[in-house]
């Protein structure tokens, strides 16, 4: 069998949530051992969901608003153990490993300080001082392991004013100007939809820094720290409309859908409740396309619409003709039409017709996982390919503290009487403890 | 000295998603060698913004962010002779990454497979709308088209009207990060296996796989069969972006964190009120509203929105003020960790441009060179590395393929 390309690796994560678990499963998919470091004295962050007895009630409510708040269950049905059928943690969970440890303990932390003499790289994804409170420092991984690789991903910095303020990734869209530049023109920013695009931007980010620091160590022998503020690293995606202020002083807000460079351009409705696809036409060639598609040729010799800047200046008549069509089209069959003469354009896919889409189906591109507390899912796969390194993935996400007795007795080597020792202290179970 | 410094790579790429992630490679050391059209170059070039909005090929801001430390030649790859001269450059470099329609490249001679006859080491990374297979793969996209299928424009935006997409190119930047992971993947499987491979990206699937959201709603509706319409903004309690003296905040005090909104607004003493004292009964959306109108937004007026983030954070409230490009470049926190570059490029001027997105304690960011002209370093690469002569470069500039 090919060897995948951090076969051998080891990598620990204290990470919550999506941008650090992000960063792990791209790591992870590719072969490193992934071991997520947890605990079974409570609900730790929301990784595993938020409640450790689900409210029936808040059940029942959820079905009714939409609103996810920790409630939302395969079957609506939390199980004996909820936290092993989370949404986040099913989303980020695949190929890694669990092992429980209460940190909060000065025995935990030498157990932790025994694994990180094995571990290739350290992911976090904390607040700073939470992991200061932890007493976990490069200075103190470096003394115990110079190889070790620490990623630290803190919101905004390890230093600074805004060091310890608490967010998630949709508060760093804020801060960036993504959210003043995205939503509805004629809507106030109140409602223009929240975005979370900064998470996954980091996550994104982070297994590449892993992989270079990685590539370094190879030449040097030497660790080093990471640290990549999810600020810093996604104010670089806004940079069209950031370098727009520093050349021009021009503060630039949102433009919904449309484009600045051509039309029409946007989301369309289609026929059907909440159906929409999005065309963008790129040149005059493509509106002609569209004109005939549309059965309308007198449009091509329009004069409201005969080149790009024309059709930019008419736009909102554009788009009426353009809906005016596309509201009677079928969004799953429609585009191909358009594609067919070169027009790009798509169906906008809600998450059941993304599972059926026949191009990533041909492809193979989503894999089904199970575990003893998951049902059969489909999981995207490997985000990409290797010609001569097939890969798929080795397993489902893990129940809470399910490789403990490989990472405790096998990587850290300790005997049946220390487990069980530690079972009984409270570090090592699959039961997370009601206090 | 820098963690990528060994790698040598052969940049076909252009646009957004290919120079993103030969960016980030040039930016931690990475040897890249840019490769563009003769005349025109990178699409970028002409995309913006350009200083006084006068559009200029060697000014567009795009292009000067997106393709630092970059050394730029220009080859007709599409001529016989600039066909040879490529395949010569192709012995000379670790890594080619390329963003053409699939099959481009073998329809002028060169596959993956005449690159490896010439360099078995040599690795390939495609970057595409759709991959190099199946049944979309020649089909056209642009960033709204890949946010529709693979994003999660769907959910994006108010119940009653249109998704609305994000407000930058979110698929190709993240998939040229991916593709960056990707080129580093092909660098450690060559060494294990002491040749090079082909590596296919697709915009499309690092999108269908990116967890801004479309994982965590693909899991939700497999979870359910069902798929929650977009939500109604201001209906959950404590959570939205609402208005303050001087612009918005968003706040995140739903759920289990709804008593540090208490503690913020100085009135824990609601928390027995019974429209706000179960998980269930702040799901509700009535009392969700009631309370953001009557009890969160009027407190909030009374504060600009770096007091109300100030006061919010102080405690522990999930939050964030919505920033323009503005009110980001003038916070003193960025400015003082020297997240901004500014880079003097010798034909647009001096701007401040976003600056390292990671910090490496022993191989640092550095801008070791602003974004290349065209062929600014056409005499570089063919005198100094293939050898050419002098004379070799007038006559292959003067029949334009070079």
């Amino acid at each position: 069998m090919s060897k995948l390309p951090l076969d051998g690796i080891r990598i620990v994560e204290l990470t919550q949530i999506y941008a650090g678990p992000y960063a792990s499963t791209l790591l992870a998919d590719w072969g490193a051992e992934l071991i997520r470091l947890e605990t079974i004295q409570g609900i730790v962050g929301t990784t595993r969901g938020i409640y450790l007895k689900v409210p029936k009630e808040l059940i029942e409510q959820t079905k009714l608003s939409g609103t996810a708040g920790g409630a939302i269950f395969p079957n609506w049905d939390p199980g004996q153990r909820p936290w092993n059928r989370s949404v986040s943690m099913t989303s980020t969970g695949r190929n890694k490993l669990s092992m429980t440890l209460d940190l909060l303990r000065p025995e935990g932390l030498d157990i932790l300080g025994k694994l990180f003499a094995k571990t290739d790289v350290f992911i976090e994804n904390n607040v700073p001082e939470t992991i200061e409170k932890l007493q976990i420092s490069y200075e103190w991984l470096k003394e115990i392991n110079p190889e070790i690789i620490m990623i630290r991903m803190p919101a905004f910095g390890l230093n600074g004013p805004y060091k310890n303020y608490r967010c998630l990734g949709l508060h760093v869209d804020g801060v960036s100007g993504h959210s003043y530049n995205k939503g509805y023109v004629d809507e106030e920013p109140s409602r223009r939809g929240e975005t979370v695009a900064a998470d996954a931007a980091a996550g994104a980010s982070a297994a590449f820094a892993a992989f270079t620091a990685l590539w370094n160590r190879r030449k040097t022998g030497k660790g080093q720290l990471i640290e990549l503020p999810l600020a810093e690293n996604f104010i670089p995606f806004m940079s069209e409309s950031i370098i727009d202020f520093n050349m021009n002083k021009r503060i630039r807000s949102t433009i919904g859908n449309r484009d600045r460079r051509i039309a029409p351009h946007g989301v369309y409705p289609c026929k059907g409740d909440d159906k929409w696809m999005t065309i963008a036409v790129g040149n005059d060639n493509q509106w002609k396309a569209l004109c005939e598609i549309i059965g309308n040729k007198a449009l091509i010799n329009d004069p409201r619409f005969k080149d790009v800047r024309s059709r930019l200046k008419n736009q909102d008549e554009l788009d009426n003709i353009v809906s005016s069509w596309t509201v009677k089209q079928d969004h799953l069959k429609v585009f191909h039409k358009l594609q067919k003469v070169g027009i790009p354009s798509g169906p906008v896919l809600d998450e059941l017709e993304a599972l059926e889409d026949p191009h990533l189906v041909n492809r193979g591109y989503y894999e089904t996982l199970e575990n003893s507390e998951l049902p059969k899912l489909q999981y995207p796969g490997p985000l990409w390919r290797m010609s001569k390194t097939p890969n798929h993935h080795k397993s489902a996400p893990p129940l809470l503290g399910e490789h403990n007795e490989y990472i405790y007795k096998e990587v850290l080597g300790m005997s049946n009487a220390e487990y069980k020792r530690l079972e009984d202290a409270g570090h090592i179970g699959m039961d997370i403890i009601e206090k | 000295m820098h963690a990528l410094s060994d790698v040598r790579i052969l940049d076909l790429t252009q646009h957004i998603a290919g120079p993103y992630c030969t960016k980030m490679l040039a930016d931690y050391g990475a040897n890249v060698i840019k490769l563009e059209r003769p005349g025109t170059g990178d699409l970028s070039r002409s995309m913006g913004p350009f200083p006084e909005d006068i559009p200029h090929r060697e000014k567009s801001g795009v292009f000067l962010h997106l393709n630092t430390n970059k050394r730029g030649i220009t080859l007709d790859i599409k001529s016989d002779t600039g066909r040879k001269i490529f395949l010569d450059l192709v012995d000379h470099v670790d890594v080619v990454i390329e963003n053409f329609v699939p099959s481009t490249l073998s329809s002028i001679g060169l596959s993956y497979k005449t690159l490896e006859s010439i360099n078995p080491k040599i690795i390939m990374v495609s970057i595409s709308n759709f991959g190099q297979t199946g049944p979309y793969k020649d089909y056209k996209a642009s960033e709204i088209v890949l946010q529709g299928m693979g994003g999660n424009l769907h959910s994006l935006g108010i119940p009653e009207r249109e998704p609305t997409k994000y407000g930058t190119e979110i698929a190709l930047r993240q998939c040229g990060l991916i593709a960056a992971s990707a080129t580093m993947a092909s660098l450690f499987t060559r060494e294990k296996r002491g040749a090079g491979e082909h590596v296919d990206v697709s915009i499309f699937e690092t999108q269908a796989g990116s967890q801004d959201r479309r994982v965590p709603q693909l899991m939700t509706a497999q979870f359910i069969n069902k798929v929650f319409p977009r939500r109604e903004p201001g209906s959950s309690i404590a959570s939205g972006t609402f208005p303050c003296k001087d612009g918005y905040i968003n706040i995140s005090g739903g759920g289990n964190r709804f008593p540090r909104v208490l503690e913020m607004l100085e009135r824990s003493e609601l928390i027995d009120d019974p429209k706000f004292s179960t998980p269930a009964a702040r799901t509700n959306s009535i009392n969700g509203e009631f309370f953001n109108s009557e009890i969160l937004m009027p407190w909030l007026m009374q504060y600009t929105m770096k007091e109300a983030w100030a006061l919010a954070q102080k405690a522990h409230v999930l939050s964030g003020p919505i920033y323009t490009s503005e009110s980001l470049m003038e916070d003193s926190h960025f400015q003082d960790r020297g997240m901004w570059v500014d880079i003097d490029h010798p034909v647009a001027g001096k701007y401040t441009f976003p600056g390292r997105p990671f910090i490496m304690s022993e191989t640092p960011w550095t801008l070791r060179m602003p974004a290349p002209t065209l062929g600014q370093h056409n005499n570089e690469i063919y005198q100094g590395l293939l050898g050419y002569t002098a004379q070799d470069i007038v006559r292959l500039s003067g029949t334009n393929i070079i």
